[in-house]
């Protein structure tokens, strides 16, 4: 497959999945299967299924035979703002528009001995926030709509080093869809008691990125019957957007229709060309799985994310004018992932997880774009064994954020302050999962 | 039932459990909105967002019209310099020369510019087509939010608060109020409310004096007809402190400290001369040879308005009597005087009851104005010649608004109440670097006759916009 070929098939992959909410840290999304999210995502350590291929490739060395495990996990997000109390006692809200996202998981391994190979494709970052009635958001000049989505392909090769150990490598064949809608507003009128500013622009970004590959690895170590240790890594990417596109569109109110039709003119049209690098973190995980009785298991692990890399996003254009710096200045977060399962028959497995998960965002850069916050996930599932080839898999997640301002102090924090509201956020998250899992 | 069927039916039960608790506790709730902390300025900080509002006086009206060269030299824009804004950063409707007149040109179409000193008598410095006043003489009509100077000529204290246009102004047909209103692109938004608009720390507030001088200039002033009763103004005052004072407060959270003036006494401008100095100007004789009753058609005539001079230039002896339109009786100058006392009352009043407002005593301080000072320009230039009379007078040429030194004058009473007030430092202004030229441009005959045009005239009839 040539590489033109390969990122059509990339781009079409990510224009139908369009973008999923961020249901981790940041605009992570960790629920890479169905069993997996099950157990909170701690499956470092037993990646015992197709989903390994994400979680810890090193888990393939451990199995056996050919299989494809086919997930959906459809994320449900919602958004709510309550503005700061102005001096006259007023507030501004705003919520998000019913979305949903349906995150894939796709595997397939085969095993040929002490070596095992697959290949999957998953989507670990992506981001969906639109919020309802555009017009009037209050935030809509930082951001009233934005999508992002990211699809990883991974190929991988794992080694069964002895009957205790494997280690695995893989390649992160990634590409990015992005899109971006805001508006732009400028000082006009008179009026005392409504916003000193009135949109006059309204801006639409697009752009997909070229095609990323970086290293992943995994290690699994068989430590006793009962123990098992489990590593795996995700290399960082700085995601090459050169084909960006930025639409202006004339918004002003008839007042000013034809001074912006005339800086729409100056600026070169209403059609710009755009360059920006969208940095994605590792992912860096470490998890310990207990064996405590024949049908009980439990595991944690501790996930690092180098969400430190993610320090700005610059859109450049092709007229300086339009050039945008948002700072970002994420910081590194460890998630803490807790899973359970327990085999109710020889053919159903229940599992039930919970992760704590720390947002990287500061404080200065919650915005309407990703108003993040730390969140408490909790989730159960079960699995059946359906035929002696077929497994299927029901999961839900609830993905509950702690409410978060931007208002510390009295003060708003936001590195930004003039497009970006003070005041609070509340999110919350539901997330379904199937699979299906077959044996060949 | 065995074991096996038990934990099969348990498993349902369980997870049905497990989803109410679930469903329960989430979901989004709606934040409740925070507080932010809104501070009140203080020092230097008070100074850093000025706004202006008032009448013509406020607007830098001088020579009978709204130019540039006259507001530059307004007050609100003398206190912004000591204030050290930039040159340019404190955004007034500025007019380009000749400017936009109140005299009548007796064509529609045609706008006259303000009044200058020929070197023998007062004329238009110019005249502007109707139809290009918005392309070449509005200069700030494109800046994009309301004016730091919102001063409107002819605007009275009801306007203030009222009047969106020209056409529900006090004063229809008034189109400064369209100038710098500009509701046809804001839609209507009064001057009060534009100047709370820009979030001011700093407010000054000169704003009642056409509401007695509309009826003195018209030379028949009826309380509640062209002049506003007291007890209105004094309840209309309050409300139009308390609305700028709450409108910036929703705003911005903080309360701004506003500078108000009262109204001078009519007697403190050239533009009413006593009798005595009239028949001076006039070349008439003392009483014993023309008594009043055969000069004035109010016999006990107190006052004669400026235009009664080019009246009896053009009529000659034959005007004699002069018309009752030309003088202030007895009667009327107490209604216009008791009037203004009253005014003043219920300013400082107003003023008392509020600790964020101060009062700049501009009745007082133009009563103290030399007599020099006082006089009119063609009074002195007749005496002294142009140069002197230019650099005496503290009026311009149409005998009511203050000329650039008079304007300074008023712009280091608004200091130094301000430096009062806050117990600040603001430096007053150096009236000596205010030089007036009321030729604009033209060189003065020295000798020639003092004497007005019928333009001139006529500028004066309307002259208190």
């Amino acid at each position: 497959m040539t590489r033109t070929r390969a990122a059509i098939l990339l781009a079409g992959a990510a224009t139908l999945l369009l973008a999923g909410a961020a249901a981790a840290g940041g605009f992570n999304i960790y629920e890479a299967g169905a069993r997996a999210t099950a157990l909170g995502g701690a499956f470092t350590a037993t990646a015992d299924d197709g989903s390994a291929i994400f979680y810890n490739p090193a888990g393939l060395a451990f199995l056996d035979g050919m299989a494809v495990d086919l997930n959906l996990m459809p994320v449900i997000p919602s958004s709510e703002f309550t503005g700061a109390l102005r001096p006259d006692g007023s507030y501004a809200t705003g919520k998000t528009v019913d979305q949903s996202f349906p995150i894939p998981g796709a595997y397939w391994y085969r095993n040929a001995g002490d070596l095992t190979y697959g290949i999957g494709l998953s989507a670990p970052f992506g981001l969906g926030v639109e919020w309802a009635d555009p017009e009037a958001w209050v935030g809509r000049r930082t951001s009233y709509d934005v999508d992002l989505a990211t699809v990883y392909v991974t190929p991988v090769l794992s080694w069964k080093v002895e009957e205790t150990v494997g280690i695995a490598f893989g390649l992160d064949i990634a590409h990015t869809d992005i899109q971006l809608n805001k508006r732009s507003a400028t000082l006009f009128g008179a009026n005392p008691e409504n916003d000193p500013n009135v949109d006059v622009l309204d801006a639409r970004i697009e752009g997909t990125s070229r095609i990323n590959v970086t290293p992943m690895m995994g290690l699994m170590v068989k430590a006793s019957p009962k123990v098992t240790f489990g590593v795996m890594y995700h290399h960082q990417k700085k995601m090459e957007i050169r084909n960006g596109e930025l639409t202006l569109t004339n918004v002003a109110p008839a007042a000013l229709t034809a001074t912006v039709d005339a800086q729409i003119a100056a600026l070169g049209g209403a059609e710009h060309d755009g360059v920006t690098d969208l940095k994605l973190p590792h992912i860096l995980a470490v998890g310990v799985a207990y064996q405590a009785t024949e049908k009980a298991r439990v595991e944690f692990d501790a996930v690092h994310f180098g969400w430190g890399f993610f320090d700005e996003l610059v859109l450049d254009f092709d007229g300086t004018a339009l050039d945008q710096t948002i700072r970002e200045d994420y910081e590194d977060v460890l998630q803490l992932r807790f899973g359970a399962q327990y085999q109710v028959t020889p053919k159903l497995l229940a599992m039930a997880g919970y992760v704590r998960d720390e947002s990287p965002q500061p404080v200065g850069s919650m915005s309407p774009l990703l108003p993040d916050a730390s969140r408490n996930d909790y989730s159960f599932g079960l699995q059946m064994r359906a035929t002696e080839r077929v497994t299927l898999t029901g999961t839900y997640m609830s993905v509950n954020f702690e409410e978060r301002s931007n208002v510390e102090g009295g003060v708003q924090q936001s590195f930004e302050t003039e497009f970006n509201p003070a005041g609070s956020y509340d999110s919350y998250a539901h997330i379904f999962g199937v699979g299906i899992g077959y044996r060949f | 039932m065995n074991k096996h069927t038990m934990t099969h039916a348990k498993i349902p039960a369980a997870a049905a459990v497990l989803l109410a608790l679930l469903a329960a506790g989430c979901g989004v709730e709606t934040p409740a909105p925070v507080e932010l902390t809104y501070e009140q300025p203080t020092g230097e900080a008070i100074f850093s967002n000025y706004v202006a509002i008032g009448n013509s006086l406020t607007a830098g009206f001088m020579d009978g019209g709204l130019v540039m060269n006259g507001q530059v030299n307004s007050y609100p824009q003398l206190i912004a310099s000591a204030l050290g804004y930039p040159a340019g950063s404190f955004m007034q409707p500025l007019i380009a020369f000749p400017g936009v007149g109140s005299t009548s040109t007796g064509d529609p179409s045609i706008v006259a510019g303000v009044l200058r000193f020929d070197g023998a008598s007062l004329s238009l410095a110019g005249t502007t087509p109707l139809a290009d006043v918005q392309s070449t003489l509005l200069l700030a009509a494109r800046w994009p939010v309301a004016y730091q100077n919102l001063g409107v000529p002819g605007a009275t204290l009801w306007d203030g608060m009222n009047a969106t246009s020209s056409a529900n102004s006090q004063s229809p047909g008034n189109s400064y109020f369209d100038f710098i209103l500009r509701n046809s692109v804001f839609g209507g938004v009064v001057m009060c409310d534009q100047a709370a608009s820009l979030g001011p720390t700093l407010v000054t507030c000169w704003l009642g004096n056409n509401d007695a001088l509309g009826g003195a200039t018209s030379g028949e002033p009826v309380l509640g007809t062209n002049v506003t009763p007291p007890a209105a103004f004094a309840a209309m005052y309050e409300t139009l402190l308390d609305r700028v004072t709450d409108t910036v407060f929703a705003r911005t959270g903080f309360t701004p400290v506003i500078i108000t003036a009262n109204v001078p006494d009519i007697a403190s401008t050239p533009y009413f001369m006593p009798k005595a100095l009239f028949r001076t100007m006039a070349g008439l004789p003392g009483p014993d040879t023309l008594p009043d009753a055969n000069l004035f058609a109010e016999a006990d005539a107190v006052y004669v308005r400026f235009p009664a001079l080019s009246y009896l230039a053009a009529a000659g002896m034959a005007g004699l009597p002069l018309p009752e339109a030309y003088t202030l009786d007895v009667a009327e100058t107490a209604v216009v005087q008791d009037a203004v006392t009253g005014f003043n009352a219920a300013i400082a009043t107003a003023v008392d009851e509020r600790d964020h407002v101060h009062l700049y005593d501009a009745h007082a301080a133009l009563a103290g104005l030399t007599a020099g000072q006082a006089t009119h320009f063609l009074a002195l230039e007749a005496q002294y010649g142009a140069d002197i009379a230019a650099a005496t007078t503290y009026f311009s040429l149409d005998g009511i608004h203050p000329n650039n030194r008079g304007y300074g004058h008023v712009a280091n009473g608004f200091i130094a109440t301000i430096n009062e007030a806050l117990d600040t430092e603001i430096p007053s202004i150096n009236l000596a670097n205010l030089t007036w030229d009321p030729t604009y441009g033209i060189p003065i005959d020295d000798k020639a006759a003092p004497g007005l045009s019928p333009e001139a005239a006529r500028a004066m009839d309307a002259v208190f916009r």
